[in-house]
């Protein structure tokens, strides 16, 4: 006993001063996020709970939702306060899309679709750009979307900038039809601020994100035979993708705006050069059929498409990717853009976009 | 590689003190004095591992500036070894003189080559004259097999390690000290991480004594002391400094947009996050220093309580003051040679001194500024100093805190714009948060312009258990702002 409690008296401290430790860096945690995030001190803060909502129409961005930079208007869309009605002598301009315009490593202010709107005005354009886009959402959410809740913003001009790679998942995209957010709404359950700091600096280390990414491929490639991989750009997938574009796009022009399709930038060329294999590599955790070479591929291809659809039906198409793809300083990753990459789009969104916006007639 | 980053903390320093006092350190017999006759000296294991883990320090910026810094030590350590080897006056001259100017065009080239050629077309330009001068000096380097160019980039420490290697020269060539024959010691002096790429500047003979014994540094007999100096200055760094800048680095990113309130907030903000930062680091080195048994030298000494401008120039980077006093005030004459000669001497010393800074005309009109200011209180100390302490500390305060705008500032029409902003009423932004902000900034000003500082409060110091909570809420407080990303780089790197 003796040899015990002498132990435990040298091991007490050491443990009174790790929770000590651990207790304050909590609390910290917590006051820091809320003097520059304006998170609750007691809340506790989860993407999916505090910026979307789920109803029986649609997925949509929850109105006033907050999480960590990402702040959304009283319509869930992330930007300024707007009226469901336009103002007169005003063109809406509206945006459509998933993360990559709503906006994920860029600083706050920088996404896309926000410069878009200052450098139109800086160019004397009285236009209004809305941030419709939701993250994580497919074409055909994007199409229930558009249907159920954003036509009724009556945009002028609407920015479809679809995500191509969605379509390289295990399962081709679907559209997602919630259940009521009074069946299924919990409230998030506690979890240590502290933890998730620790947890997101980790993750930027090269090496834990190494083996994270060695981990996670082994797991879901696990047991499956060679047919299962996309060796090559899967045909069944791109006419899906296709199909999903143009459902979306005839949507939008009944409704009376005109749709400007944008193609997809992506950050290494196809086929990818020896330096983006290892960020390929990684980024195939999100879709593990996909070998590296075929992602930049399969973009390229959706790109071609994009230019084909817009010309059979008289859309317009800005082709983003033809100025942007391979330019791999503008992107945080293989298909998110950094505060260059968002600003090198907003620059040619706005040249593209000031003869259409002088065409447009108007949505309803 | 930054001390306040889980790098440093988890990995770098464990690993470098553990094997440190790992490694077998012969014990200098009593009473020896530095060797002439080419003995190794008995802690050279230890200055071999300093060296090296300095230059892995180094390197994690730029492999390539280790090369430079190597070179620059030794050619220091050859005049070293010529002034001990030379009596005659011309060759000790030639040794103090080659070397020194080998590393201030190694230091202009990198820092003001491009300065140089800017205020040299600025000037071109106001004569009339249409010369083009190239727009920026470009600096051969090897990509793989291939010679490539590219824009010349100011390697990081480079201000500090070539004070360190100037002034062991100079003190070598005045006899103050007796330059080693060890190059492992002088690598180590030179690449110490402590002090490296921040400071303070630390002179060969502030810590020569420590060096000579450091086979017998006593490890238990430093280290209360050495982690408290740590933990206090990673307290400013990163709760004070850090979380300042949250508030002050959006609010100089949109200085043009300020109301009168908001510069006043943001600049004073700066004040505070400056001190805390540059203070935070200096107090971190000593930490370190002790930790390896080294005794660095005080670099900051309350100086938002000095009470006149003589005053504030023995608080604030004293390592630096000192400096420009020993090697450009003084042989410029110093105040020996009458009040106008005085003032000259002033001024220049502080314009140097200001240059020092960076390569941009805000840090030379700032240094001018506390010429200026030294200049006025020794004409007029008369009249200033009887006068109540409060109001001088006061003035003292709102004085520096005018010459900090030209500090912060881009450029002078900038800090032009900012001082308007200060003085003349104006509607426009102000910080985010204000009320969070007014609180940190009363805390941020008790503790500078009231509170002990390091040095007071490690007085006498004994590790007591209160020791262990208050630096366990600090640690904890600590990490969770650098997991956070609110770990900025000290403000001091740029210099």
């Amino acid at each position: 006993m003796t040899r015990i409690s002498a132990i435990a008296r040298r091991l007490v401290p050491w443990l009174v001063a790790s929770v000590i430790c651990l207790v304050s860096g909590e609390l910290v945690a917590r006051f820091d996020d809320w003097t520059f995030d304006d998170i609750p001190f007691l809340a506790n803060p989860d993407r999916e709970h505090d910026l979307l909502l789920r109803d029986a129409d649609c997925l949509r961005g929850r109105p006033g939702g907050k999480f960590k930079k990402y702040h959304l208007n009283d319509f869930g869309f992330r930007g300024p306060p707007m009226t469901m009605e336009k103002s007169p002598h005003v063109k809406r301009v509206l945006v459509l899309g998933a993360s990559e315009s709503f906006g994920l490593y860029e600083s706050q202010g920088h996404e896309y679709p926000e410069l878009l709107r200052q450098t139109l005005h800086k160019e004397g354009d009285n236009v209004e750009v809305v941030n419709a886009a939701v993250a994580g959402m497919t074409l055909p959410t994007l199409t229930d979307y558009w249907t159920h809740w954003v036509k009724r913003f009556g945009p002028d001009v609407v920015l479809i900038y679809p995500s191509p790679q969605f379509y390289l998942d295990n399962e081709p995209p679907k559209a997602v039809t919630p259940k009521p957010e009074s069946e299924t709404r919990r409230a998030a359950p506690f979890h240590s601020r502290l933890y998730e700091r620790f947890r997101d600096t980790a993750k930027q280390s090269d090496m834990i994100k190494s083996l994270r990414v060695h981990y996670l491929l082994a797991k879901e490639t696990a047991g499956k035979d060679a047919a299962w991989f996309f060796r090559d750009v899967p045909a069944d997938r791109l006419k899906q993708f296709r199909d999903d574009l143009e459902k979306l796009a005839v949507a939008v022009q009944a409704s009376g705006a005109t749709p400007v399709l944008v193609t997809h930038a992506f950050k290494s060329p196809s086929p990818p050069e020896e330096q983006d294999l290892k960020l390929l590599n990684a980024f195939r955790i999100f879709f593990p059929r996909a070998e590296p070479a075929v992602m930049p591929a399969f973009d390229e291809a959706a790109r071609q498409a994009t230019i084909e659809l817009g010309r059979e039906h008289g859309w317009p198409v800005i082709d983003a990717a033809g100025e942007l793809n391979g330019k791999r300083e503008l992107f945080a990753d293989p298909v998110h853009f950094n505060d260059k990459g968002a600003k090198a789009l907003a620059n040619r969104l706005t040249h593209d976009l000031q003869p259409i916006l002088r065409d447009a007639k108007g949505g309803s | 590689m930054l001390f306040n980053s889980f790098a440093f903390l988890l990995v770098f320093l464990p690993i470098t003190y553990a094997v440190f006092w790992l490694l077998p350190a012969k014990r200098s017999p009593v009473g020896q004095v530095k060797d002439p006759s080419h003995k190794t000296s008995a802690a050279s294991y230890r200055y071999i591992w300093l060296a090296i883990t300095g230059y892995v320090f180094y390197a994690h910026w730029d492999p390539w500036f280790c090369l430079l810094m190597a070179f620059s030590t030794l050619v220091s350590y050859l005049a070293g070894l010529g002034f001990l080897t030379f009596d005659k006056p011309v060759a000790r001259k030639f040794c103090l003189i080659v070397p020194i100017t080998i590393d201030l065009l190694l230091l202009g080239f990198f820092k003001y080559a491009n300065f140089g050629l800017e205020s040299a077309q600025w000037l071109i330009d106001a004569l009339g004259l249409e010369w083009q001068l190239p727009s920026e000096m470009l600096v051969p380097f090897m990509n793989g097999w291939q010679l490539r160019f590219r824009e010349i980039i100011l390697p990081i420490g480079i201000s500090f390690y070539t004070f360190h290697t100037i002034s062991y020269i100079v003190d070598s060539y005045r006899r103050v000290i007796t330059p080693t024959r060890n190059i492992f010691e002088f690598a180590a002096y030179v690449s110490l991480f402590s002090q490296l790429v921040a400071g303070p500047i630390v002179r060969f003979r502030q810590i020569e004594e420590d060096l000579e014994n450091l086979a017998a540094a006593d490890r238990t007999r430093w280290l209360p002391i050495g982690v408290a100096y740590f933990v206090y200055g990673f307290a400013e760094k990163v709760l004070l400094a850090d979380t300042l800048a949250g508030f002050v680095d959006p609010a100089f990113k949109d200085w043009a947009r300020l109301s009168t309130l908001g510069a006043w907030a943001a600049v004073l903000g700066y004040t505070f996050q400056l001190y805390f930062d540059f203070s935070g680091y200096s107090s971190m080195a000593m930490g370190l220093g002790y930790l390896f048994g080294l005794r660095i030298p005080l670099n900051f000494n309350s100086p938002y309580k000095a009470t006149d401008p003589s005053d504030f120039w023995q608080r604030w980077h004293i390592s630096l003051s000192s400096c420009l006093r020993d090697y450009l005030y003084i042989p410029l004459g110093g105040n020996r040679h009458g009040e106008g000669n005085t003032y000259r001497n002033l001024l220049l010393t502080m314009l140097i001194g200001g240059l020092w800074h960076g390569a941009n005309w805000t840090f030379i009109v700032w240094g001018a500024y506390h010429g200026v200011l030294l200049a006025l209180y020794r004409r007029f100390a008369w009249a200033w100093d009887p006068l109540p302490r409060l109001v001088r500390q006061l003035g003292m305060f709102f004085a520096v805190v005018v010459g900090w705008v030209f500090f912060k500032g881009e450029s002078i029409s900038v800090a032009n714009h900012l001082l308007a902003t200060m003085f003349t009423p104006t509607i426009g932004d102000t910080v985010h948060r204000p009320e969070v902000f007014a609180l940190l900034l009363a805390i941020a000003a008790w503790w500078a312009m009231l509170g002990p500082n390091v040095h007071e409060l490690t007085a006498h110091f004994e590790w007591r258990w209160r020791h262990t909570l208050i630096f366990s809420v600090i640690f904890g407080a600590s990490l969770a702002l650098i997991a956070g990303g609110r770990n900025s780089p000290f403000l001091y790197f740029q210099f």
